[in-house]
């Protein structure tokens, strides 16, 4: 199978597709308005990551407050913990700001600057942390509580790190798109990570346009480009735009646009992607591309600013603005 | 007030800022003035037992950890320390300390996996080093004879930190053939 992967894989990436996207009305209802909160502690700053529990609960990394904001399902604001002084503080991790909640609706919060992973219980317990030797760009957790780390360093390793809940190093898998260094393109290495409820792992690029489904033992089982939003890439910068450049030009000023912000599954498996100028991806649970459509974005704010997660119980997704800090439910997508 | 108690006073005040201000040149004195103690104040651990750091034939490398961050200017020490490694001579040892409170037994497991040189990953106690860190760490080389010959400088970049110590790495090994 990896075998005829590695012939088919080149030819697929040869054809990259960079085109207009069709336009899709998305309906979006207002789900927790920060602005409108009264109590200070119930306003988010910044908030850089969103994750859903099998409860409906929303667990929020909210940056700017350098805490874990938690709601029901209805929008309500419910506790908020790792806040700075506490046990397991959580530190502001920016772009690279990440979270995820296992079955037992533990909550795993990814510091990619210390860099660490703290673990707290739903109401906001602080369980343990450990630390990793690099830092990462990604987390996400599968049923059997393992948690899968996108790493993202110059050293010549492979893509994904795998960790037990009590923070044993277990193993590490997955090729990088290109020779990883320090130059521009390394930014083409760094991954978004999310496991379906089949313990299989999908990982997809910031800047490259590729979903890649993995089996619970990291065995690479599909991939699956999508189309790159013709506004991302400028006319001159297209000949560029190929892994081959990267990987020959690794000192090249050309750094790669930002293309996906999160990746997401529902419980079905259905996938999601929030690319970078207003377009949203649905993959099957295959890993294959369903759809691809842009959408007007939350008061017209620019998606650079979006973070989508799926509820793994519905079709439901939710959209996080980190610039105004309001959560938007789009029932049907 | 008698104007001799005032002198006196004064005196006394003076010698005490001298005290404080010594005091603390002196506990902001680099190792290098104190070499000895530095095998003295840190211990690492081997099993259940906690040990001095055992000195090279020729040269000792050691890296204290007491934080590390990535996205610090010499955010890349391990890569520093693994190409070291990897250069070194027989002469030569070099250990990687983390300290024992900030990193779990654990942590330097999953270190001695992942990085490429797990004989030299050590945890221990490096409390009393605390105040000679620079940003969390500190390099410093010894020779046989527990004497400083190198040791990290605020901000220098981790080039300057491998040319240096593979510098010294090149003198000591042609030394010992």
């Amino acid at each position: 199978m990896n075998f005829l992967l590695s012939i088919i894989l080149p030819l697929a990436l040869a054809a990259q597709v960079i085109s207009a996207i069709p336009d899709a009305p998305v309906r979006l209802v207002p789900f927790y308005l920060s602005s409108q909160q009264r109590e200070v502690k119930m306003k988010l700053a910044a908030p850089a990551a969103i994750a859903v529990a099998r409860s409906g609960n929303i667990y929020v990394f909210d940056d700017g407050n350098s805490r874990i904001v938690k709601l029901d399902t209805r929008g309500n604001f419910i506790s908020e913990f790792g806040q700075s002084g506490s046990a397991g503080a959580v530190k502001r991790a920016g772009f690279n700001a990440s979270i995820a909640v296992d079955q037992n609706e533990n909550v795993y919060v990814s510091d990619p600057v210390s860099p660490k992973v703290s673990i707290f219980s739903s109401d906001g317990t602080f369980q343990r942390s450990f630390r990793v030797p690099f830092p990462m760009t990604s987390i996400a957790v599968n049923r059997k509580q393992e948690i899968f780390l996108a790493i993202d360093t110059a050293r010549q390793t492979e893509l994904i790190y795998v960790f037990s809940e009590t923070g044993k190093f277990l193993r590490r898998f997955g090729e990088r798109l290109v020779r990883p260094s320090e130059g521009p393109d390394r930014a083409l290495n760094r991954a978004i990570v999310a496991c379906d409820a089949k313990d299989n792992l999908f990982v997809t690029f910031r800047s490259w346009p590729l979903i890649r489904k993995y089996s619970p033992a990291g065995t690479l089982i599909a991939e699956n480009q999508f189309t790159i939003p013709s506004e991302l890439i400028s006319e001159p910068q297209r000949n560029s735009y190929s892994l081959d450049f990267f990987s020959k030009h690794a000192d090249s000023s050309f750094v790669p646009p930002l293309i996906t912000h999160s990746i997401s599954l529902n419980g079905a498996g259905v996938g999601y992607l929030l690319l970078n100028a207003h377009s949203i991806v649905i993959f099957a649970p295959s890993g294959a591309v369903q759809k691809q459509f842009h959408f007007r974005a939350p008061r017209d704010r620019d998606n650079v600013f979006l973070r989508l997660v799926g509820d793994v119980r519905s079709r439901t997704v939710y959209l996080l603005d980190t610039r105004s800090g309001e959560i938007y439910q789009a029932p049907k997508l | 007030m008698n104007p001799q108690n005032v002198v006196t006073r004064k005196i006394l005040l003076l010698i005490v800022v001298a005290l404080i201000t010594a005091g603390c040149n002196l506990s902001a004195h680099s190792p290098a003035s104190e070499p000895a103690d530095f095998f003295a104040r840190v211990k690492i651990s081997q099993g259940s037992m906690k040990t001095s750091i055992p000195l090279g034939q020729r040269l000792t490398i050691v890296n204290l950890f007491e934080e590390f961050c990535t996205e610090c200017p010499t955010g890349s020490r391990f890569e520093t320390m693994e190409r070291l490694y990897l250069s070194r001579q027989t002469t030569t040892k070099i250990f990687v300390v983390f300290s024992e409170t900030r990193f779990s037994t654990q942590d330097v497991e999953n270190f001695k996996e992942i990085l490429s040189m797990p004989d030299s990953l050590v945890q221990g106690d490096i409390e009393s080093m605390t105040p000679y860190l620079i940003k969390g760490k500190l390099l410093i080389v010894f020779d046989a004879n527990k004497r400083v010959v190198w040791q990290e400088k605020p901000e220098m970049s981790e080039q300057q930190v491998f040319s240096a110590i593979s510098g010294l790495m090149q003198i000591h090994g042609n030394e010992s053939q």
